[in-house]
Formats: structure tokens, sequence, C-alpha cells
């Protein structure tokens, strides 16, 4: 059958342009009343045991203790599947793990459809550009066009690439970003696996990234894959140590592997205003800073994206995927973002605690995510304003001057403990943590260590 | 034999474990029989989960899947020679490299057996209260008691370092 393309770009009537069709936003709203409708109706039928009284009591009560609400409504819930359903114990224990697990995934798949969509906003802003703004208002529905996008691309194993890996890569790497989710204290009696050994745990599945990063540069046969795949791999190597090094102050100082009792030791404020955050010592502040740096560099955020600069490598270790799989590399790096950002709140930030005594009255998990979300917000900040850095230059920054900080942080926590903090711990511990800075920093700003670099390959 | 949840878990972990292990000794592919062993690794570690000693688990993840797995795949990388592929199939002493293999193997599996057997652990009774390792208490150990082998090995691994630092940043003159 022959299709006509109109040639001659005249607009159909009612239409001034021919580049984007108009918006509809009547047609978005009766989709979502609809969906609300049924979902609705669905709830009351599925809710019709003894449900209206329970769960009606378990809202009362959680609107009027906002503080603890979360678990007043899994309470609610799990009372109901007793009493309304007649659950027994395995089972009961069962739904109580299901609803804590997937109100996280909930949440946090929430938070990565809203960064993607603010990520190009804010970038879009910064390069004096609107951003996405055609699918829905403001551009808010364009998470959603393109989770359709990516779902309906087609899916492409490169030929003489290693078929299954090639497929478990990104479940690979997305796994474990979800695992560490799971260890993140978000307000009081609000984690939902109570690890004695939380942030060795968190360790251990960053090792895990490491393979999988290598299983997709290496199955997707492309030169260009494997390139960007090992410079993951020895830029995930180098700035796991500075990472490390100033998480372990902080379990030095506050005696504990949990994240929650860290977030515990950061209670409280002096003179009555200012909060005893870890950040605001000067261990604590280089600490941060280092633990914020490393973690732009293991997940591979910019000026530390060069696994996948795409000047000089394509994509990366993501050359050759397309479609779903790309979408869950995408999902991955998102969800490991959240994880060590909510990290950096529990262990430096205060975890949950709020910044003034007055501000008490707000629960301590928006707080949580308040401050994660903010670092989130800076990262993205820190994309639009940084230009890459080259292999040479990130290798050494981290070996030549972060690591040499990190030990200088470790000795800082220690002489902090010994001297029992207060004004003779600041003006001990003040030049031991910033004599990297003025003693290792101007060496490798040199204009030496900053020329034109030739590699020995390269040459005649 | 009374099989609990616990005792299929044990199963499918030890399956995963022995599995991946003798994968890595059949496939071919050096790179592929460097990801299986990553996979031995992480079985290991979930037995120690198993066995609830969480810190020995993550431990082993975090040195064997990060770090040896890691570098076993670029030792491969780097030194890999495609042109060297086809010598090893095959072979006029095909048959005495099966025997040096199962030799060694058996001779492996002999020492562990022998230091099992003889720590006289298999005969000791099962305490019924399930241990609970205490990090703190493991570190005061290792502080306390072992401390100089503990130095000694960080100066070994520290000369093994340098050493390897020395090798590689040998620089060959181009042959002009």
């Amino acid at each position: 059958m022959a299709v006509t393309i109109p040639s001659d770009a005249a607009p159909p009537p009612g239409r001034t342009s021919l580049a984007f069709p108009a918006r509809r936003p009547g047609l978005t709203l009766a989709a979502a009343a609809g969906v609300l409708v049924v979902g609705t109706t669905l709830l009351v039928l599925l809710l019709d045991r003894k449900a209206p009284g329970i769960l009606t009591g378990a809202v009362v009560e959680a609107l009027a203790h906002p503080a603890t609400a979360p678990l007043i409504l899994k309470a609610g819930v799990l009372g109901w599947l007793a009493e309304g359903w007649g659950l027994g114990e395995p089972w009961l224990g069962l739904a109580s793990i299901s609803l804590s697990l997937f109100t996280i995934v909930a949440v946090f798949m929430g938070l990565f459809a809203l960064t993607s969509i603010v990520e190009r906003k804010v970038l879009a802003r910064i390069q004096n550009r609107y951003g996405p703004n055609r699918a829905g208002l403001w551009g808010l529905l364009q998470p959603v066009a393109d989770g359709i996008k990516m779902l309906t691309k087609e899916d492409i194993v490169p030929a003489g690439g290693d078929r299954w890996m090639h497929l478990l890569a990104p479940v690979m790497l997305a796994v474990p970003a979800f695992l560490v989710l799971a260890l993140l204290p978000y307000g009081p009696g609000m984690t939902v696996v109570e690890l004695g050994v939380g942030i060795l745990f968190f360790f251990a599945l960053g090792a895990s990234a490491e393979v999988a990063v290598f299983m997709a540069g290496w199955s997707s046969n492309n030169k260009y894959s494997l390139l960007g795949a090992m410079r993951a791999i020895a830029q995930m190597i180098s700035y796991e140590m500075p990472l490390l090094l100033a998480a372990l102050a902080v379990v030095m100082l506050a005696g504990t592997l949990s994240p929650t009792l860290m977030v515990e030791a950061q209670a409280g404020h002096a003179f009555g205003f200012v909060p005893q955050w870890f950040v605001f010592t000067p261990w604590g502040l280089v600490g941060f800073v280092l633990f914020f740096i490393a973690a732009l560099a293991e997940s591979n955020r910019s000026p530390f994206d060069l696994p996948e600069g795409e000047s000089e490598l394509v994509a990366g270790h993501m050359t050759e995927y397309s479609g779903f799989r790309y979408a869950v590399f995408f999902l991955a790096e998102y969800i490991g973002l959240f994880g060590i950002c909510g990290f950096a709140v529990a262990l430096f930030l205060g975890g949950w605690h709020a910044p003034l005594p007055v501000l008490d009255f707000i629960p301590g998990y928006l707080w949580f995510f308040l401050k994660l979300y903010g670092l989130v917000l800076l990262a993205i900040w820190i994309r639009g304003t940084m230009p890459r850095v080259r292999i040479d230059q990130l290798l050494a920054f981290s070996w030549l001057f972060l690591i040499p900080t990190g030990f200088c942080v470790l000795a800082g926590a220690a002489l902090w403990h010994f001297t029992g903090g207060g004004w003779l711990g600041w003006l001990v511990v003040t030049p031991v943590v910033t004599a990297p800075y003025f003693l290792l920093l101007p060496r490798l700003q040199s204009a030496e260590a900053n020329a034109l670099r030739t590699y020995r390959f390269s040459e005649e | 034999m009374n099989l609990t949840a616990s005792g299929l878990l044990f199963f499918a972990f030890a399956v995963l474990t022995l599995g991946a292990g003798t994968a890595v000794a059949l496939v071919r592919e050096p790179v592929r029989a460097a990801l299986v062993g990553a996979l031995c690794f992480v079985g290991v570690g979930l037995l120690y989960l198993w066995l609830g000693a969480e810190f020995l688990g993550f431990i082993q993840w975090l040195v064997y899947v990060g770090a040896v797995a890691v570098l076993i795949v670029f030792v491969i990388l780097l030194t890999r020679r495609e042109d060297a592929g086809g010598e090893t199939e095959g072979g006029r002493f095909a048959g005495l490299r099966v025997l040096g293999g199962l030799g060694v193997a058996l001779a492996l599996f002999g020492a562990l057996a022998a230091a099992v057997l003889g720590s006289g652990s298999l005969y000791r009774e099962v305490p019924e209260e399930p241990m609970v390792l205490e990090i703190a208490a493991l570190g005061r150990e290792l502080v306390a008691g072992a401390v100089p082998p503990l130095i000694l090995v960080g100066v070994v691994l520290t000369v093994a370092l340098v050493g390897g630092v020395t090798l590689a940043l040998v620089e060959r003159k181009p042959d002009a």
C-alpha cells in the first residue's frame, strides 16, 4: 500500500505547527482518573474482610503520629492479614518482609523515575535550555515515555558475543544495587535488614559490581566495550580505597559496623543547636568530602564518567546494549547512586536526625530522604559544571592524593578519640587532616603533571 | 533423613559451589573459567553465611570476588596471546597431563582431608545454641595475639607490591 507523505509543511487546521503534536492535558487527566477509579474499586473488593475497622484505625493513628506512620501502617496491614484472613506465623513473617521490600522498591523506583527527569531538567537549566517539556505537565511524564520506548526497542545481542553473559551482566549489576537499599537506616526502627556488619555487606556488594561491569564489557565482543570495562574496573578499585578509609574512620569513632548504630551515635545537639553529626568534626568534614568524591567515581558519575566517555569510547561497557537491558543498566546506576548517597547520609550527615531541635516535628524518614536527595542534586550539579578528567589524572588523583588523605583522616579520627574532642581536638586534628591538601595537591596541579601526554604506544 | 528448609539451602549452596568449581576446570575459554570461578567464590561466601559466620562470608566476597577474581581476569587479559591458543589442544603428552592434573588434585584433596580429620572437629558435639560471633572479639583476638604474623604478612605484601610496580615500570627502549 502506498503511503502518501505530505511534502509541504502546511499545518492541518487547528494546529499552528507540524513539529510537535498539540498537548492534550485533558486526555492525561482522564486516563489518570480512570486508573484511580478502577484501582479504588479493586481495593474495596479486595479489602472486604473486616478491613474497614482495622485499616481505617491504622490510618487514623498513622495520621496522628507521623513520625512512626510507616510502622503503624505496616502493623495495621499485618493485623488485618492475621484477623481477616487468619494468616499463621510463617506466612505472617513472609508478609512482613514482603511489605517492607515492596515499599522500599516502590519508593526508590519512583525516585528513579523522578531523578531521570530532574537530572535532564537541571542539566538543561544549567546549559540554558528547557529540557524535556512535551510529555505531560512540565514534561513530568517523560519517564513513562522513556520506559515505553526502552521496552519496545529491539534487544540486540552482538554476533560473536557471549549470549548468556551479555544477558546476565545488567542483572548482576542491578541486584546488588537493590540489596544495598535494605541496609539503609531510613528512620528509628525502620531498617529493613538489621545487620551487625552492615557496612561490610555494603562493600562486599560493591565488589560484585566490578565483575558485572567486566562481564558486560567482555561479552559484547567489542573493543570499546572491553576498554571501557577495563577503565571502569581500574577506577572502581582505585576509588574503593578512599571510600573504605573514610568509612573506617566513622567505624572507629562510632565503635560499630552497623549503619543504624552509627546514626544513633550522632544524636543530640551541642550548645542546644549544633548537631552532633560527624560532618561537623574536622576529620568528619574531610572524610565526608573524601567519601562523596569516591562515591561519584564508584557510581561512574561525572567528572569521573570516563568508563563510558562518549567522546572516546562510544559508551564504554554499555556500547552494545539496547532496549530493556540498557534500561536495567540505567536503573542500576541510579539505584547505586541512591544507595551510596544513603550511606553518606547515614555515616556523616546524621541519618534521620533533624539539623535543629526545633525541626524535630518533621518525621525522621523525611529528613533522611531530604538529605539523600540533596546529595543526588549535588551530584547532578557537579555533572553540569565539571569537565571530564583524563584517565591518568583520574588514577593519579586517587593514588597520590585521596588515599594519603584517607590515611590522614584515619589518624585524625584516632587523635580526636584520644583528645576527647572539644577545642583541643580541633586544634590537633585540623592540621593533620588538611595537610595533604596543602602538601600533595599542588604537585598534582603543577604544569608538569598536566602537560600534554604522549603515550609510548602511540609514538612511531 | 529429615530435610528442613535450612538443609535444602545448604544443598543448593553446595551444588552451586561444587558445580562452579567443576566448571572452572572444564570450561575452555580462560575468561569464562575465571568468571565461573568468581561464582564459586560467591558460593563459598554463601556457605559461610549459612553457617552464621557473617563476617567471614562478607570478607570472602570482598576479597575473593572483588579482588582475587578481578586480578585473575586482568592477568588473563593482559598476558593472553591469541595465536598461542591452538597449541594446548591434544598433543603428545595429553595422557601424562591428565595424570599429572589428577595427581595434583588428589594430593591437594588429601592434604585438606587430613587437616579436617586431624582437627577432630567432625567428632565434636554440635552445641545446641548457635554460636554468636562478636566482631569486636574477633578483632581483639587478631590484634592481641597475632600482631607479629599480621605485621609480617603486611611487610611481605608491601614488598611484593613494590616489586611488582618496579618490574612494571621498566620502560623498554624501542629497537630503532
